[in-house]
């Protein structure tokens, strides 16, 4: 039987970046993944704000949509750390502690919905770099890429390790090693496993405060002369992309570096030419070079 | 009578509230496994451009100082779990300051700028809405016009957000935190 997952949208990626969505269903079809849709889903609801305001009811809501994708029989696969933190970690509670199961059970009938757990929840990078894995994905591509990138993970696909275990969050290369397979010179740069400065309510809250830890990033970014920045995450792209605009104005720094996602990348090597860089509010005329294998 | 001329400056105890150190407790922050060594502090991004002291917060939330609660600064944390990956005694640092958080919001410590990420939940099912320029961009890129999320079911959006996240108005005493 074919793999398939239940893709879950979030928010920032349909509603901000399609392209990221377009892409990431292109991957999955050349992967020869089945997608099901998550009809009804919402937001997963953000790890940062709303767990903060009412852990319960954000418990509830993130069930809300795991029972979306068990009634779809398949895997739920998210294309953003944060949308990963908030469905993993309730998941996860919800496996191992049925007292808990059944009080957001309870809360849960009265909306229509019953959650099991019995099923993973993954994130696309975790399925690429891993799953298919920087081998695997050699079978796929029709080309590979010119390009000298820094890689962003941002926070919550590694952490906290104890839950995720996925590799280690100090000194990971999962990304590295299936970034170099797509063709990628990657450089490493200061502070390159720093958070990007919008989780947590920050950039929604303190933005100036958000925009610092963003500008102490993008500066070490921009003295390794990077030309891209690779990440993972639809909010860290959401920062690096109108964050760089924000410093330039409130600062007059000159950052101008794109950023491209993985689900981006993955298709323009596979063979996709338009991955909608040119809808993105830094360097919209960037082009990928190509180097035919 | 004391031996000082001037007393010694020691802990400012303000107002405590043993909730607080019970909610520490719970959220897998046991106040006397902490040995205040600085590694949170140390590895808060947050805490490089800030006066936000993780290590300070978790000691006031410890003698469980009510003032914790009103202060912006558990607001400042990014979530980034280096802290809570890298205490020594293997503490939820994170988990304990989210904790911190739902205490603050219960009592209605949330800033206006949070609230109206709320308001967004409530009216589109997302805390980032879908707008014009998008919909035009997710036709020209070959994708439904609308996602078929949430936002397309308006009554059970409505039911949502009846059941979820309603919050607490702001103390009368408190004003909304002046910005840094």
């Amino acid at each position: 039987m074919a793999q398939s997952y239940s893709l879950f949208l979030g928010c920032i990626m349909p509603n901000r970046y399609p392209a990221i969505e377009s892409t990431t269903r292109f991957v999955l079809d050349k992967l020869g993944i089945e997608i099901k849709e998550m009809e009804r889903a919402g937001c997963c609801p953000a790890p940062g704000v709303f767990r903060s305001f009412n852990k319960p009811d954000w418990m509830v809501a993130a069930a809300r949509n795991l029972a979306i994708a068990e009634a779809n029989g398949a895997d739920l696969l998210t294309v953003c750390n944060g949308c990963f933190g908030t469905l993993f970690e309730v998941n996860h509670a919800l496996k191992n502690d049925e007292e808990l199961k059944k009080d957001v059970n309870a809360r849960l009938a009265d909306l229509g919905y019953h959650v099991e757990a019995n099923q993973e929840v993954k994130h696309i990078a975790q399925v690429l770099g891993f799953d298919i894995g920087p081998y695997g994905i050699r079978d796929y591509l029709k080309r590979k890429v010119r390009l000298r990138g820094a890689i962003h993970y941002g926070c919550h696909f590694l952490r906290p390790f104890h839950l995720k275990q996925i590799d280690d969050p100090e000194d990971p290369t999962i990304l590295e090693d299936y970034f170099e397979a797509l063709g990628v010179e990657l450089i490493d740069y200061r502070r390159k496993h720093a958070c990007c400065g919008a989780g947590g309510g920050v950039r929604a809250g303190h933005i100036e405060v958000s925009l610092e830890m963003l500008g102490e990033k993008m500066a070490a970014i921009t003295e390794v002369g990077a030309e891209a920045i690779l990440d993972i995450c639809p909010f860290c792209h959401l920062q690096f992309d109108t964050g760089q605009k924000s410093l330039n104005e409130k600062f007059g720094t000159n950052f101008n570096v794109p950023v491209i996602h993985i689900s981006q990348l993955t298709a323009f090597a596979m063979g996709l030419d338009d991955i909608g860089l040119e809808y993105q509010t830094i360097a919209p005329d960037f082009k990928l070079e190509a180097v035919e294998l | 009578m004391s031996v000082f001329k001037n007393p010694p400056c020691v802990l400012d105890s303000g107002k405590r509230d043993p909730t607080i150190e019970e909610t520490l407790k719970a959220a897998g922050f046991d106040p006397n496994l902490c040995i205040q060594c600085g590694t949170c502090t140390a590895s808060c991004p947050s805490g490089r451009w800030t006066a936000m002291r993780t290590r300070e917060v978790m000691r006031k939330a410890a003698f469980s100082i009510e003032v914790v609660l009103s202060d912006p600064d558990i607001w400042l944390c990014t979530t980034c779990y280096q802290c809570y990956d890298r205490c020594p005694r293997d503490l939820q640092v994170t988990d304990a300051i989210i904790a911190l958080r739902n205490l603050a919001s219960a009592r209605g410590f949330i800033s206006d700028k949070h609230r109206k990420t709320v308001d967004l939940l409530h009216k589109t099912g997302h805390a980032v809405p879908i707008n014009d320029r998008i919909r035009k961009i997710r036709k020209e890129l070959g994708l439904p016009e609308l996602p078929p999320t949430v936002y397309c079911y308006p009554e059970e959006l409505e039911k949502l957000g009846k059941t979820l996240f309603q919050l607490p108005p702001r103390p009368e005493d408190h004003d909304e935190e002046e910005e840094r």
